[in-house]
């Protein structure tokens, strides 16, 4: 059961996926300030969420490979910090487009914007550094992403703590019932989807770390 | 702009169900169909800004599954090389 959980998640994200799609238009009334662009926080907000969760997990990972010196928990680390690169990219990059639908402007330089993109650029050094960086940087590369995962409620109270013009953290326990009836659906197949790719790169991940092992045990014996 | 519009009443209406348009001046439809114009230009506008947020989500998820898929027949590709390796070791 465990070893099929990536094909579970993933096969169960597709219908969901057409299922929310078909909800977010057929189903859910357009804001009475934003309109129809409004139908693009629907799955806004779920890459958001996703790449602060996959921070977090990122953060706690490396700082157990750096205590325990686990290869797995450099491998979770690794894996999270891509799918956060995936998240984030994709919240930096609708963000902007909803803003230029809704403010005129895609860009408007407020605390949420600027910290969720700072939080992008650590989790893009620490896969540099982790892909690219010699042996001795695994422990420079665990500093950045405990450093990201620091960054995560600095992006959570931006909203409360600054002047900004990003809706706030209450919006989603704010909306009406049609709307957030179509809210979960596109957060759950997002999170099925995340959860999906995730444990295949995880797994990916042993295997190559297993694979090398192997490589050098054969080497040694052939030595 | 009158927002009341006046319809035409019954007496108006011929026996073939002809209604004329009464109470309407030519401003006021004008104005309703500029304010139509605008909400049409608005939603294609953001039905246009819909599909790229839409398409760079998924071309995004596709884009990192691709990556995915290649590192896997990569991985099998090492692991039938090892196999090789170490049956002609044994042969």
């Amino acid at each position: 059961m465990r070893r099929l959980l990536p094909e579970l998640c993933l096969i169960a994200a597709m219908p969901l996926l057409v299922y929310s799609v078909q909800r977010v238009f057929l189903h859910t009334p357009n804001e009475r300030t934003m309109g129809t662009a409004f139908k693009i926080f629907f799955f806004h907000v779920p890459m958001g969420w996703l790449i602060m969760i996959m921070a977090v997990i990122c953060g706690i990972a490396a700082g157990v490979q750096l205590r325990r010196r686990s290869r797995r928990a450099g491998c979770v680390a690794l894996a999270a910090s891509e799918l956060g690169f995936v998240t984030g990219l994709g919240v930096l990059l609708t963000g902007p487009i909803w803003g230029h639908a809704t403010w005129g402007t895609p860009w408007t330089g407020d605390a949420r914007q600027v910290s969720t993109a700072l939080l992008w650029l650590i989790l893009v050094a620490y896969l540099l550094l982790r892909h690219y960086g010699p042996r001795t940087s695994e422990r420079l590369a665990s500093a950045l992403a405990i450093f990201g995962a620091v960054n995560v409620p600095i992006i959570y109270y931006a909203v409360k703590v600054w002047k900004t013009m990003h809706p706030s953290n209450e919006v989603v326990g704010k909306l009406p019932p049609e709307m957030r009836a179509s809210f979960w659906p596109c957060l759950l197949a997002l999170v099925l989807v995340a959860l999906g790719l995730f444990a295949v790169r995880i797994r990916q991940l042993y295997l190559a770390d297993e694979l090398d092992e192997a490589w050098v045990r054969s080497q040694d014996r052939a030595a | 702009m009158d927002e009341t519009i006046k319809q035409p009443s019954k007496e108006t209406t011929t026996p073939d169900g002809y209604a004329p348009v009464v109470g309407r001046s030519l401003a006021d439809v004008e104005k309703l169909r500029e304010l139509e114009g605008q909400a049409a230009a608005k939603t294609a506008s953001d039905y246009e800004h819909i599909v790229w947020a839409y398409g760079v989500l998924w071309a995004l998820f596709a884009a990192y599954g691709l990556f995915l898929w290649r590192r896997s027949a990569r991985l099998r590709a090492d692991m039938d090389d090892l196999r090789r390796t170490l049956d002609a070791r044994r042969a």
